[in-house]
């Protein structure tokens, strides 16, 4: 038998080279591909976090009253969680801060799920549009006002500084009205009363408040036999009140308010721009002067934008 | 008895065959390892070139996208340059004093009163939003000087914050009618523009604010080497809304509605492997779209 020759193994030392050297080259254009990759990747995750802050911003300001911007205390934050839609690997988070002026500082963070630190914030500023100042009393009326003994005024307390009531009379009339009032309530008399923007019912009131959300427009005379209402309440004509009626809000005529078969709580403000010769009568009434409800029933009407030139802004 | 077994051996030729062919293989893996030497240093050239292209189209937007051009923003926008007032901060007045404005706290999260890019020095502009009637404007001031303090809680009309924090307090040149709640922002002026540097290369360079001397400073590199302007290293194109181009000399308070930054750069070596054995230098280019929040 013959012994086993020895074998010299250079062509698989050989082999093994080539192997290393397509391994490397292969390695090398994959680690290429890989950051190109990687780079179009962060670009496109910027763009696609940018998209997604903007668009949970939109939504929440598109939706104010849904998600309760119209009834934020002053300096209150409140935060809200978004899906956004084809968005679903990313987490959104909006907060929004009522500030003075009925200013929204809303900001909008977006991150992907799996990687919370790798966000984006964007910052927008909006702010709820106004028509005017505050009613500057519990009634105003432009003519003669008859109070009855049974009306009581009381004014609410828990307030917003930018819309809190400080030492205002129970009702103003315009000069040249007629008043008839109870002892001990206090009536003033000032032009303020005469002019048809204090009871929002120039033309472009009128048409920022038309079809706005918890207005009620009625064209004509209008009676209201009992019931509870809120928001804002528009008459074309004369407002008569019968049965108990619960108010809440705004209520303006433009012709006269007969509640002297009513029994009437009102909180927020009544305003009647009747001619001087028609009196507004008032009997049973009890009113609180809360310029703050009329303050966010405005909010809930005209529904917040973004201010000019500076709302948007990157944060880091 | 047994007799010793031959050992086998080589020739001289099949040792001469062996060590020419030797040879010949170590010569191929010798120009196959060049080549592989060659095609790592191209990929991270390329890979730079690239590099260099993102870091400048990275940059650039985030300067850009809260321009307001209406506002003055664009204080000269060319096709190789454009001169912008930048926001650097934002945030809530949370308390005022004379002519001071107190503002709130940069946190980390959404419920945060403040954002710093950069820090506020004297000689920036503060852009206070005035809400006194229907029709808001921003008021700018010129802030005299910057320093903090620790606040407890903002005043009325401002965020409600618990617990002591410090706050940024910001002095300005004239009286505002701002109170706690006022929004604030800051913006400070730069230009970008394509320069040659002392090594002739193209660079993109930043000329930031000096708040002292209240000019623009020396041109610093951001990004770069890019190809020359001739070349297209670095182009700024203007748009309106309706997406028609605004020609040069564009007029800073047209309605610009979007910036395109277009840059061009190329590899340091020519590409042997990559462009099949060209003497040519590989260029790579990458174009940006911005799109102005703040246009109206």
């Amino acid at each position: 038998m013959s012994p086993a020759r020895p074998r010299r193994g250079i062509a698989l030392v050989m082999a093994l080279t080539l192997l290393a050297l397509l391994g490397l080259a292969i390695a090398g254009g994959m680690a290429h591909t890989v950051a190109s990759q990687r780079a179009a990747t962060l670009s496109q995750n910027a763009a696609t976090l940018d998209a997604a802050a903007d668009r949970a911003l939109a939504t929440v300001l598109a939706d104010a009253n849904a998600y309760g911007l119209s009834a934020l205390r002053l300096g209150q934050t409140r935060a809200f969680n978004l899906d956004v839609a084809d968005m679903p690997q990313l987490s959104t988070t909006v907060s929004v801060t009522r500030l003075t002026g009925g200013v929204l500082w809303m900001v909008a963070a977006a991150s992907p799920r799996a990687d919370v630190g790798a966000g984006r914030r964007v910052n927008l500023v909006a702010r709820f549009p106004t028509i005017g100042a505050l009613p500057p009393a519990a009634i105003v009326t432009r003519g003669n006002l008859r109070l009855g003994d049974g009306v009581r005024f009381g004014v609410d307390t828990a307030q917003d500084a930018d819309c809190a009531a400080g030492p205002v009379p129970a009702a103003i009339v315009a000069p040249g009205a007629t008043v008839r009032a109870p002892n001990g309530v206090r009536v003033d008399t000032a032009g303020v009363a005469r002019d048809s923007a204090t009871y929002y019912l120039t033309q472009a009131d009128v048409a920022s408040l038309a079809m706005a959300a918890g207005v009620v427009h009625a064209t004509g005379d209008t009676t209201i036999a009992g019931g509870t209402f809120e928001g804002i309440l528009i008459v074309d004509g004369s407002l008569t009140l019968h049965g108990t009626v619960a108010l809440s809000g705004l209520v303006v005529a433009r012709g006269a308010i007969d509640a002297t078969d009513a029994v009437v709580s009102a909180r927020g403000a009544l305003l009647s721009f009747n001619a001087s010769n028609v009196s507004t009568i008032l009997t049973d009434l009890s009113v609180e002067y809360a310029p703050c409800v009329v303050a966010r029933v405005m909010r809930v009407a005209l529904s917040p934008r973004v201010v000019r030139l500076r709302s948007w802004s990157e944060f880091f | 008895m047994l007799t010793p077994r031959s050992r086998p051996g080589f020739t001289l030729a099949e040792l001469l065959i062996a060590l020419a062919a030797a040879a010949v293989l170590l010569a191929v893996i010798a120009s196959i390892a060049l080549r592989q030497q060659r095609l790592f240093a191209e990929l991270a050239d390329d890979a730079a070139t690239t590099g260099r292209l993102r870091e400048a189209i990275a940059m650039l937007p985030i300067d850009l996208r809260a321009v307001s051009p209406a506002s003055g923003d664009i204080r000269e926008a060319r096709d190789t340059s454009l001169e912008i007032r930048a926001t650097i901060a934002s945030a809530i007045v949370c308390d005022t004093g004379g002519h001071t404005l107190t503002l709130g706290p940069a946190l980390s999260g959404t419920d945060t009163f403040a954002a710093f890019l950069a820090t506020v020095a004297a000689g920036d502009t503060a852009w206070v939003l005035d809400t006194r009637d229907a029709a808001e404007g921003w008021i700018p001031r010129r802030v005299t000087s910057v320093s903090s303090t620790t606040a407890a809680r903002c005043a009325n009309g401002g965020p409600v914050l618990s617990g002591p924090f410090t706050a940024i307090v910001v002095a300005l040149d004239t009286l505002l009618p701002g109170r706690a709640g006022t929004v604030v922002r800051v913006t400070r002026p730069v230009r970008y523009s394509l320069y040659r540097s002392s090594d002739g290369s193209w660079q993109l360079g930043a000329r930031d604010w000096n708040t002292t001397s209240l000019r623009l400073n020396t041109i610093q590199p951001v990004a770069g080497p890019f190809l020359p302007p001739s070349a297209g290293g670095l182009v700024f194109s203007y748009f309106d809304s309706n997406g028609a181009a605004v020609t040069n000399p564009v007029d800073p308070r047209a309605g610009l509605a979007l910036v395109r930054v277009s840059a061009r750069a190329q590899a340091n070596r020519a590409a042997r492997v990559l462009g099949a054995a060209s003497t040519e230098r590989r260029a790579d280019s990458l174009d940006v779209a911005v799109f102005l929040h703040n246009r109206r």
